[in-house]
């Protein structure tokens, strides 16, 4: 995320310097490589730190491919810690990690005893599709909260804002099953289980999109809000322009700006919120593998979903990071 | 010349739920001739924005305007609705904010702006539309139009950017201009363009309404003043008549509070009937031991975002002699804030050094200079943010009393009381938080701080650049009576020539962060030697005043 | 989620202080209804947390299988589960296990947020790098995945949840905190208190990190409730409490199996986590509207 407060100087020695020249764009080539090294290193350290972090659970590796279940012999135990790379001192198993990761090689799963690649690949799809319906609706629903009622009388605007804390503050896992209940098992308006195509996405990516969308329009109304309270929006009135006009044509970009911001983090939570989802709604998904290897400590595909979704989080905000300029080009002055 | 605005008896209230409150507006009758312009003039509060908004129609919704006259271009236009007003809007009405870079919109190109209203009003082909925001542009003085069109505003230096506002009025062409505070925030060499060019639209038969709060300025376009006070007209009538023979004892005193030449060392708050009494001896030089203040050819720079390095203070060099006070004049980006930091050793100068009473000051290490700071102190032009925001004002001077020197809690009241006595605020105040007071009331408190740990040499930063005129007024006299009272030599930092004039014994101009001249305050102010202090003194705004046959400029 | 992130920025009309002498009225927010019913739900969460046994009408462990299934009604308030237990009584005392995780891991969360977010914003130039930089990397385990990462090496429970749920918001707290420090450090005031001559300690300790605190209370309450909210997700994925226990999100999840039977057992422990988290973002705004007022700074 690129709003950080970073200006050393004397709030005085600013605003005298402010008047210089604007320099020359840096190129959007520039900002692009840019924007992928930083996110590279990220990468990096988020696999890094995860291996890590995974070599402290207590216990022999080994045991949890093997099962609890009867006593292997030692030579299956050595055998299998062979077949793992589980022999070798960590830093060359740190290595070795490294360069499969580096070719999207993850290892062999201990339980399902197949490349965590094939499992993570085989459900990735399922999960980008409910995610990017998930933005879509969330998007939908707070502009529709948020353009027509802000900077409204003080009733339809407490009255938004309240609707808009509410639904920031339901828990997928709840309110999931409350739409199941009432549309699908109820009404019988979507599929209660699995479904095909948009029907059976609908109810699931709704439910990640309410709350995301309640954080969406607080942010959005708050800079909607600002803007219409600016000097540049009585000039367009002042100059004969509507209301809609006002609203869409100058306040909504300036609300853009923070929700930009917001989605690029959002993305990413709805990778790992989509556990909860998947699980509510019987669905495949990364997220379900994620979970069964939590339970089950499947170490390589913990892993691999945990660098897969940092990756996702990662591209997402580097492109928000190139996107930003076009849609402030003061940024891209600067 | 016809009648294009009339109005009779206009008041405005903003009731609250249902339950009727004072008028912020009341009674108000003026009317605008073509070809003509009216100054409307008042200090904040006195509700002449909303007078100008309530003209367009743009008061908001919670808003009662009545009126038993409110004609635009001989219509009634008292029960018109919101689209009767747009279609006034930028049509028949042009309407100028302040500072227009918060005024056009700054993720929009400047054309763009300019054909918003051009589009609303239904003029059809994008190639005429260019044509006449081009034309608008040139019209306002913009060069180069067809470049800046595709600009934005943070892209514009300020004259420009006001310029391109002013175009955005005028593109339809209407007969009646209002323009709310169109200088405020401009240096004055771009402030007097702008005046002038406000003035050309007038002789183009356009009619003009400008919102002011400052006398001076408006005084050079207005053929007629209207002067306001909590929302109620004090006095309405010809400009020459009222700016040189007020009737009303409020004009007269916003005329005195203006810093002119001949009010200099004098009081600006004396009654009408007030014998001038001057506030303090002009301090002499001779017999005095070292300087207060001396700077020896200080340079700073700073590196950019973009990574390049810019001088922002070269080879500076003053003297603040004891018991007096040094002017710095300077536009915005002159560098004057920088070396008000410098000398304050808040920041280290990259050449040059600072002299405190004689004994070296920027050159000691920082842990050295921390036990003398309270020796220097300082007032900012926003004092609300200097404050800490936890803290009452009581809380606020005792930590700058316990800076000084170590005092048993019931003294350290005591002194704060004497503080607050000091600059003339009510012991009351002492429990509030400055967030609660006035600006003017802040300025105090501000100066009280400063006041606290006894300190030989006061920067003023601006001190009264934010403060209505009657205000910033009481607060120069205040500084004059302390400086008095305590022997303090300041170091005065304004963009205000008349100011500067006023409380100055000797000034320096700063141009680009190097002195273009210094001297004495009348030799700066009437023997001007660099083209630069000429051309600022010739754009100071000029109040014609019946007590001042001597003008502040020539 | 992060209620944290999405905090709406203090408004700093800088034009309002400086523009004009007009006195700034101090807009503190008149006691609304719904930060009264906030509170007062509050009281009743503490309650719960105190003394359950003195509210709650029965044994939340008391298994009763003639019972089952009993819709909410006068005996039964919340109705009944599938072994007979009362629901209403579960909920009162897996206030107990919900409201604790929540603490806890708010303080964890706050704490190493404190520490990461004061070494960035007072450590100088590399500290700063450094730190926020790591900030970056705990932040690309979005949402509850560096909970769950933690979850596989700690183990399932009440305790780790809590640590993981910790764990896991230290880098929101830690982005805002390192902000809050940079700008007291920028403000006037600090300048102001250079200029009396006070030492770098002195500074320190009587206004950079007092100020820094100011916004902590809101924080901590808005915490708390995105605490409780992700313990009980991890509650509802099995991870948290072991089945018996009563605890809000292992209870919706048990409720889950039987939602077409008996909707009120996933229902009510559901309501219960959402008026929780409903009513800390309530109270934790008006914290931050009372403690920081418009057009401070």
């Amino acid at each position: 995320m690129t709003l950080q407060a970073t200006a050393p100087a004397p709030a005085a020695v600013r605003a005298e310097t402010t008047d210089s020249a604007p320099r020359p764009a840096a190129g959007v080539a520039g900002r692009v490589l840019g924007a992928l090294a930083g996110a590279l290193v990220v990468l990096w350290a988020v696999a890094t730190l995860t291996f890590f972090l995974l070599r402290l659970i207590p216990g022999d590796p080994v045991l949890l491919i093997l099962g609890t279940s009867g006593s292997p012999s030692a030579a299956v135990v050595a055998a299998t810690r062979a077949a793992f790379g589980l022999d070798q001192p960590v830093l060359v198993q740190y290595l070795h990690f490294l360069a499969g990761a580096a070719h999207g090689d993850f290892g062999i799963s201990y339980q399902l005893k197949v490349p965590v690649t094939q499992v993570i690949g085989e459900q990735l799809l399922a999960t980008v599709q409910l995610v990017i319906l998930a933005v879509v609706l969330a998007w939908a629903l707070s502009l529709a909260i948020t353009v027509p009622t802000a900077g409204r009388r003080p009733l339809v605007e407490r009255t938004a804002r309240t609707v808009e804390i509410v639904l920031a503050s339901l828990p997928q896992f709840w309110i999931g099953i409350m739409l199941l209940v009432v549309l699908a098992i109820g009404l019988g308006w979507f599929p209660v289980a699995g479904g095909d195509g948009l029907a059976g996405l609908f109810l699931p990516a709704l439910t990640l999109a309410i709350p995301i969308a309640g954080f969406l329009s607080q942010v959005m109304r708050e800079s909607f809000e600002t803007a219409l309270k600016q000097p540049f929006v009585t000039s367009a009135r002042a100059r004969g322009a509507g209301e809609a006009r006002v609203r869409l044509g100058h306040a909504l970009r300036h609300a853009l700006l923070p929700g930009v911001t917001l989605t690029g983090w959002a993305v990413g939570s709805l990778f790992s919120g989509a556990v909860v989802v998947e699980v509510i709604f019987a669905r495949p998904g990364i997220g379900r593998v994620l979970l069964s290897a939590v339970l089950s400590r499947d170490i390589p595909v913990v892993l691999g979903v945990v660098v897969v979704i940092a990756a996702v989080y990662v591209v997402v905000n580097a492109i928000v990071d190139i996107l930003y300029p076009i849609i402030d080009p003061r940024l891209a002055s600067r | 010349m016809s009648t294009l605005l009339h109005v009779e008896n206009l008041s405005i209230s903003f009731p609250r739920g249902g339950t009727p409150t004072a008028p912020v507006v009341r009674d108000v009758s003026f009317s605008l001739e073509s070809g003509r312009a009216l100054a409307i003039v008042g200090e904040s509060g006195s509700g002449k924005s909303v007078i100008a908004r309530s003209l367009v129609g743009l008061s908001g919704d919670t808003a009662a305007v009545s009126a038993d006259r409110l004609e635009v271009l001989g219509r009634d236009a008292r029960a018109h609705t919101q689209r009767d007003w747009r279609a006034l809007r930028g049509k028949d009405i042009g309407f100028v904010l302040q500072d227009a870079l918060v005024s056009l919109d700054p993720l929009r190109r400047v054309g763009d702006e300019l054909e918003e209203a051009l589009i609303v009003h239904g003029v059809r082909g994008r190639a005429e539309r260019r044509a006449r925001v081009i034309e608008a542009l040139t019209a306002a003085g913009v060069p180069e139009p067809q470049l800046r069109m595709r600009q934005r505003a943070g892209e514009l230096s300020g004259g420009l950017r006001q310029r391109a506002l002013i175009a955005q009025a005028l593109v339809l062409e209407p007969r009646i201009i209002i323009a709310d505070e169109p200088t405020t925030a401009l240096d004055a060499t771009v402030q007097a363009q702008i005046i002038a060019l406000l003035g050309e639209l007038k002789g183009r038969g356009q009619g003009l309404i400008v919102i002011s709060h400052d006398l001076a300025v408006v005084s050079s376009l207005a053929d007629d003043v209207l002067v306001l006070r909590h929302g109620e007209v004090v006095e309405y009538g010809p400009a020459r008549d009222v700016l040189t023979d007020p009737q009303h004892p409020y004009t007269r005193q916003l005329i005195d509070a203006v810093p002119t030449a001949a009010a200099k060392g004098q009081r600006l708050c004396g009654g009408a009937d007030d014998e001038p009494r001057p506030a303090r001896r002009h301090a002499d030089a001779a017999g005095r031991v070292a300087p207060a203040l001396e700077a020896r050819g200080l340079c700073k720079s700073y590196r950019g975002p973009d990574r390049v390095t810019r001088p922002v203070v070269r080879d500076v060099s003053f003297t603040l002699r004891a018991g007096t006070t040094l002017g710095i004049v300077g536009e915005s980006g002159s560098g004057k804030s920088t070396t008000a930091w410098l000398a304050l050793g808040l920041t280290d100068a990259d050449a040059g050094e600072v002299l405190l009473d004689g004994e070296p000051w920027s050159a000691l290490p920082e842990r050295d200079r921390r036990g003398r700071r309270q020796r220097i102190q300082v007032v900012y032009q926003d004092p609300l943010s200097s404050f800490d925001p936890r803290l009452s004002v009581a809380g606020i001077l005792d930590d700058a009393v316990r800076s000084g020197e170590s005092l048993p809690t019931a003294e350290r009241q005591v002194r704060v009381g004497e503080l607050l006595d000091a600059v003339g605020l009510p012991r009351s105040v002492a429990d509030r938080r400055p967030l609660t007071l006035s600006g003017g009331q802040r300025q105090r408190v501000a100066i009280a701080r400063a006041l606290a740990p006894k300190p030989e040499v006061i920067v003023l930063d601006e001190p009264v650049s934010a403060l209505d005129v009657s205000i910033q007024a009481q607060v120069l006299d205040l500084l004059a009576d302390l400086q008095e009272r305590f022997g303090l030599s300041y170091l005065f930092i304004s963009h205000d020539l008349g100011v500067v004039y006023h409380v100055s014994d000797d000034v320096i101009v700063l141009k680009d962060g190097r002195i273009v001249e210094s001297g004495t305050a009348d030799d700066i102010f009437f023997d001007p030697q660099h083209d630069y202090t000429r051309a600022l003194l010739a754009a100071v705004p000029e109040l014609p005043h019946p007590a001042a046959p001597i003008p502040v400029t020539r | 989620m992060n209620a944290l992130l999405v905090t709406p920025p203090s408004n700093t009309d800088t034009r309002e202080a400086t523009a004009v002498a007009r006195p700034a009225r101090l807009r503190v927010p008149a006691l609304q209804p719904g930060i009264v019913l906030a509170a007062a739900f509050a009281l009743l969460l503490l309650a719960a947390l105190v003394a359950p046994g003195l509210i709650a009408p029965a044994d939340p462990y008391a298994v009763d299988p003639a019972n089952a299934f009993q819709p909410p009604g006068p005996a039964h308030l919340f109705g009944t589960d599938q072994s007979g237990r009362d629901e209403f009584s579960r909920i009162l005392w897996g206030a107990r296990q919900s409201l604790w995780v929540g603490v806890l891991a708010t303080a964890i969360g706050v704490l190493g947020g404190l520490v990461l977010g004061l070494v960035a914003g007072l450590g100088g130039k590399i500290a700063d790098a450094v730190t926020s930089r790591f900030i970056d990397v705990l932040f690309a385990f979005p949402g509850l995945l560096l909970a769950l990462v933690l979850i596989v090496v700690l183990g399932r429970g009440i305790g780790p949840t809590a640590v993981a749920v910790g764990i896991g918001s230290i880098p929101g707290y830690a982005r805002i905190l390192r902000g809050q420090v940079l700008q007291v450090q920028q403000s006037g005031y600090v300048e102001a208190s250079r200029a009396l001559g006070w030492s770098p300690a002195r500074r320190l300790v009587a206004t950079v990190i007092p100020n820094t605190m100011r916004p902590l209370l809101a924080m901590v309450t808005l915490g708390i409730g995105q605490a409780v909210v992700w313990a009980s997700a991890l509650g509802f994925l099995g991870l948290g409490a072991e089945p018996p226990t009563a605890e809000w999100g292992t209870m919706l999840a048990d409720g889950r199996s039987y939602i077409q039977v008996a909707w009120w057992i996933a229902f009510f422990p559901g309501l219960v986590i959402t008026l929780t988290a409903l009513s800390a973002t309530a109270i934790g705004r008006h914290l931050q509207t009372r403690f920081e007022p418009k057009g401070d700074r």
